[in-house]
């Protein structure tokens, strides 16, 4: 089977990398781009045709829910909220849940510590898999 | 894991102060051109953006002095809260004291403590309850739709379309009555649809019409009821994007009746699979989910978002082994009954807000105490060390090995956590008593090095059943001076940073509450300003001009990095090839052909020749690459430096910070900021640079009054300049304060020992000067706060010696005093090839190492009295490289049997010698680091460097290395008693 191709949307390169280093901490899934606000977002999601996107809501130009309403259109791709802005129970995430997200998680914290993949990355990782369809990683 | 964490930390540094700058910007007046709106939605995502990233980063101070002003300007952007001076000033503030925070952050990786005063306005501010003043403002307009569809005329026949075919697309609702004529009218009108959405690329839109199709041929009438609703959400979505009437209301009134079954039906077949929480899954959750796309199309908010919470929650918590599992289940279970019961009257109802409230309450709070309860079988949290009077920082040093003791030490009452501070570089005894100390008498939890003041101490964890008075004691016998070890008590509840460990040469701790708002501006906008035309916000200050941190980094780190892993890997490719361009079985069978051949047949003899052809030519290209690649690597390398405004960049804020407790005034300069230096030396210089500046202004620096006194400017100059000579880089310091005395260090020189009365007074000046440098020397007449703490000008010279560089004074009495260091720009970094012998990692320069090759035992023979191999028709002398350095050695010797050894072939001019090792790890450059005085003089050593996971790599001296390899291999015991032939040289 084809690796999930997912690409991920965030403004903050800081966030990019962590968020990056994360996926690619998983050999099975494929990171296949990085965007940095919604109109690149939508532009590459024509071009990439990723299985995943991993969407931040709070970004210049267009939020991540105005990228949903036209990615539901346009993409296949299960869309994943990472933002601390969208915690469970906010109008936010019910507002993307609407728009079809398929999770909501909140931002990576505590990367500095070792234990980086037993925390967030950990549900990031988990949350792709579910996903993709793939069965939830080996504990470590 | 390090490399990665440099990469944030310069990320985080450079974005921080993009928000900053950004930030600064909007609340300036000429931020006011922007219009209102635009203006808070871009204050709000910058403050937000911090906010995240300190996080991310554990910088917990700036994550909540962040979120305050997020907060804050939430209410502005809602609508709830005017913006006004009120808000700005606050909000400036937080600037100040974030952008002092992420410099602290940044420069020595700690947290640090927002100042009180400002949080508090912000939560003021941010606080709901306050009355809202009227808005000045419109209320906020949700900005102008991008475009959803760059070819308007066909989406807009799409739209049409889609309106017109809602009626025949419920045809197949009532599939009874649908005849063969009306099936086809169905297709048809759903194909079209589908090639539409192609061309518009509504991909997910087309597959519903797709499977729309499949499932009316199916005649399953729960598919088609669940695809005709995937068309009555999507419609609503192309209806609100394009601003025209999709056909969203006609298909809402036809679905209707179809809808209220669809949510009972639902209904019954979740409660069914809510009867067991085993079953309770992911199948539950997708019934959850579909349920939830019906309750949006029926208009049911509420309903809608509790489905899908209880949706999340089930997934998330499957498998449900969590006690409290069956008893939320059985109240959701209630509430999908209710909102069946609701949402399919006439006319339906949603949740009232009390009962969805409830609900989700119980939801939250059962996955908070599940998540807690699984973090509390987690790793530590930062949050965790904290509770227990640890440093956050620590985190980065905890293994799961030494979690786990953390874990059973506090999970112990009778026993105590403490935290050991070791300087163990001076004295051999200290060093080597504190070593069986922390061996036999207390449990090492884990250590991690700390750089104070120009030296690297060293911290551990450990935890004993004794107290802390019994540790104390047994310290002091091991270090009766009592300055090179130190313990302090862990004491749950109390940070480490409130209870600096006495004696111990701290940084200053940044104390953001007193100084870091004190820009001019802060007091400016408290001070009245009559004259001064009142603008929205107070005006930015030339100060914080000057703050702008430009000179962060801003190279990728991250892409460097990996570049270079590139070329390393390149090289290593390099290597193979060339160890397969020269494989002796090659050109031996070559020969071997030619012989056989003799004077055969000339066409074989043709092909025998094509072959050494080829054999040399591929010699030759695995020579012009390897030169290539070098180079390559060479100017790779260059790529790493980094301009010194890196550094410079951190001293402004010191500068001012000890001008402004001294009650002196400075100007501070700084030059040559472009220059540009290693990015490791940025860290390496740093500490005493520090040093200096702080001499300069506690010593040098006289205080406003004996300047003009003197007869000088009050404000004194201080100058930061680095400049660039050839390979070397000059960083000079100066002031225009008092000078140094000679006279003062001439009689303190006497006083102290360190020269007899009459030849100090044939020294000149110069000279004299030089005993500042002298180990111990210190002309301070008083301990100040900010130096005279033991650590001398001596040190300072030390690290800059050990990094290749030298540090010279100039002075005039009077007139001011200027350090100038020397440094190689790029020396201290070496290219060297890892190994390992037991469990050492070693490192030998790369210049001397011909090349990594491997041999059965089966081919070491002894040879004039020396274990040797064949390597290219030459005898290669082989001894252990343990042998060799006098470390005890692992595996047998002599080689013998299949087993293949490694060895690496030291290059000494012309000639050659074999080390055997026990692994060979890669190739890496290191940066070499001060050593251990004990380390340096052991033979063969010439330094130390730290690996990236934090193992230290002893640095061996090629020509060193190479005398001692020969000195083993003559006195290695010549035990050649097996079998095998020895061999003569011819």
């Amino acid at each position: 089977m084809a690796k999930p191709r997912i690409l991920l949307v965030d403004d903050s390169v800081l966030m990019r990398t962590i968020i990056g280093d994360i996926v690619r901490s998983d050999e099975e899934l494929e990171l296949i781009g990085a965007a940095e606000n919604g109109k690149v977002a939508l532009d590459m999601v024509k071009s990439l045709k990723p299985d995943i996107v991993l969407l931040d809501i709070e970004m210049p130009e267009m939020t991540g829910l105005e990228v949903m309403e036209h990615l539901s259109l346009i993409s296949r791709a299960k869309v994943i909220i990472i933002s601390s802005v969208a915690q469970i129970g906010s109008a936010e995430a019910d507002e993307a849940r609407s728009l079809g997200a398929v999770e909501i998680i909140a931002k990576p914290s505590g990367t500095m510590s070792l234990d980086l993949a037993h925390k967030k990355g950990h549900d990031i990782i988990v949350a792709i898999r579910r996903a993709a369809g793939l069965p939830p990683p080996a504990k470590a | 894991m390090s490399e990665l964490i440099e990469t944030l930390w310069q990320q985080f540094g450079v974005e921080s102060n993009e928000h900053f700058d950004a930030i600064e910007r909007l609340l300036s007046p000429a931020g006011a051109d922007t219009p209102e709106r635009e203006r808070i939605a871009s204050l709000f995502r910058a403050f937000h953006s911090l906010k995240g990233a300190a996080r991310a980063m554990d910088m917990f101070g700036m994550e909540k002095l962040a979120h305050g002003a997020e907060t804050v300007l939430g209410r502005v952007r809602s609508g709830t809260l005017p913006f006004s001076d009120e808000v700005a000033e606050p909000l400036l503030e937080s600037l100040d004291a974030l952008r002092a925070l992420m410099e602290a952050a940044v420069g020595e990786r700690r947290d640090g403590t927002p100042p009180a005063a400002v949080l508090a306005k912000l939560d003021a501010l941010g606080d709901p309850d306050r009355k809202a003043a009227p808005h000045p403002t419109a209320p906020a307009q949700s900005p102008k739709p991008a475009r959803l569809h760059d070819n308007d005329k066909l989406l807009n026949l799409f739209v049409d379309l889609l309106r017109d075919s809602m009626a025949t697309l419920t045809r197949p609702l009532d599939l009874d009555t649908l005849d063969s004529d009306g099936l086809q009218e169905v297709n048809d009108a759903s194909e079209r649809l589908e090639i539409a959405c192609e061309r518009l690329n509504f991909l997910p839109f087309a597959d519903t019409f797709r499977r729309f199709r499949e499932d009316v041929s199916a005649r399953d009438p729960d598919a088609i009821l669940r695809d005709l609703q995937a068309v009555a959400l999507a419609s609503a979505r192309v209806g609100r994007l394009s601003g025209r009437d999709a056909g969203t209301a006609i298909l809402a009134t036809l679905l209707a009746d179809h809808n209220a079954q669809a949510l009972s039906k639902g209904a019954a077949k979740a409660l069914d699979l809510m009867a067991d929480a085993a079953t309770a899954g992911d199948d539950l959750a997708a019934v959850l989910e579909r349920m939830g796309s019906t309750l949006d199309i029926v208009k049911l908010p509420r309903a809608a978002s509790l489905v899908r919470r209880i949706a999340d929650v089930v997934r998330r918590m499957a498998p449900h082994s969590h006690e409290r599992w069956p008893a939320v289940l059985a109240d959701a279970r209630q509430t999908i009954d209710f909102i069946a019961l609701h949402a399919t009257s006439d006319p339906p109802e949603d949740v009232d807000t009390g009962t969805a409230v409830k609900l989700e309450t119980l939801l939250q709070e059962f996955v908070e105490t599940a998540d807690a309860e699984e973090a509390a079988r987690r790793p530590f949290t930062a949050d965790e060390l904290r509770s227990l009077g640890l440093d956050a920082g620590l985190l980065r040093f905890l293994s799961p090995e030494s979690s786990a003791a953390l874990r059973d030490a506090v999970g112990d009452p009778a026993i105590g956590l403490y935290e050991v501070t070791a300087f163990l570089e001076t004295s051999a005894e200290v060093a080597s008593g504190f070593a069986v100390w922390l061996g036999t008498k207390v449990q090492a939890i884990t250590n991690w090095p700390e750089f104070i003041d120009g030296k690297t101490w060293l911290k551990v964890l450990v935890s004993s059943p004794q107290d802390l008075e019994t540790l104390r004691n047994a310290l002091s016998t091991i270090d009766p001076s009592g300055r090179f070890l130190d313990v302090r008590h862990c004491i749950p509840g109390e940070a480490s940073a409130e209870q600096p460990a006495e004696a111990m040469p701290e940084k200053p701790v940044p104390t953001p509450d007193l100084p870091v708002p004190a820009t001019p501006r802060a007091l400016e906008a408290t001070a009245p300003q009559p004259a001064a035309p009142q603008t929205t916000v107070p005006a930015a200050s030339p100060a914080r001009q000057t703050a702008q941190p430009g000179g962060v980094l801003r190279v990728q780190g991250e892409t460097i990095d990996r570049f270079m892993a590139r070329i390393d890997s390149m090289v290593l490719l390099s290597g193979n090839l060339n160890a397969t361009a020269n494989d002796l079985r090659l050109e031996q069978a070559i020969t071997a052909l030619s012989e056989r051949l003799g004077a055969g047949d000339p066409d074989v003899r043709v092909l025998q020749e094509l072959l050494e052809r080829h054999r040399r030519e591929l010699l030759d290209l695995d020579n012009q690459l390897s030169r290539s690649v070098d180079r390559l690597r060479e100017s790779a390398l260059d790529l790493r430096v980094v301009p010194i405004e890196t550094l410079f960049n951190q001293f402004p804020r010191v500068v001012r910070e000890l001008a402004r407790v001294q009650g002196k005034k400075i100007r501070f300069d700084m030059d040559g900021g472009d220059v540009r230096i290693d990015k490791s030396m940025v860290e390496m210089l740093y500490d005493p640079l520090m040093h200096m500046v702080r001499n300069g202004i506690d010593h040098g620096i006289e205080s406003p009054e004996d300047r003009e006194a003197a007869g000088k400017p009050a404000q004194a100059t201080l100058t930061l300049r680095a400049v660039q000579r050839n390979n070397r880089v000059i960083v000079e310091i100066a002031d225009d304060g008092r000078g140094i005395s000679t006279e003062a260090v001439r009689a303190k020189a006497v006083r102290n020992g360190l020269i007899a009365e009459e030849d100090s007074r044939r020294l000149a000046p110069a000279d004299i000067h030089e005993f500042i440098f002298a180990s111990g020397f210190s002309t301070a007449e008083k301990i100040t706060e900010t130096s005279g703490r033991g650590v001398g000008m001596d040190v300072v010279r030390n690290n800059i010696t050990r990094l290749g560089g030298t540090v010279t004074i100039r002075t005039r009495e009077g007139l001011g005093t200027a350090f100038a260091i020397d440094l190689p720009l790029s020396a201290a970094i070496l290219r060297t090839l890892l190994v390992q012998v037991d469990d050492q990692v070693l490192a030998i320069p790369d210049r001397f190492v011909e090349e990594v090759c491997g041999f059965a035992g089966h081919e070491f023979h002894p040879v004039s009295g020396c274990w040797s191999v064949l390597r290219r028709n030459r005898v290669l002398p082989v001894v252990r490289l343990a042998d060799a350095l006098g470390f005890p050695a692992q595996g047998s010797w002599p080689p013998s049997g299949d087993g293949q050894r490694l060895l690496v072939v030291l290059r000494h001019g012309d000639r050659r010698i074999g080390l055997e090792i026990d692994r060979l790890l890669r190739r890496g450059d290191l940066f070499v680091r001060e050593s251990h005085p004990g380390l340096a003089e052991v033979p063969g050593v010439g330094g130390v460097s730290l690996l990236n996971d934090g193992r230290i790599v002893i640095i061996l001296d090629g020509d060193e290395l190479y005398r001692l390899a020969c000195a083993a291999q003559q006195r290695a015991p010549h035990d050649f008693s097996d079998e095998r032939p020895k061999v003569t040289l011819a």
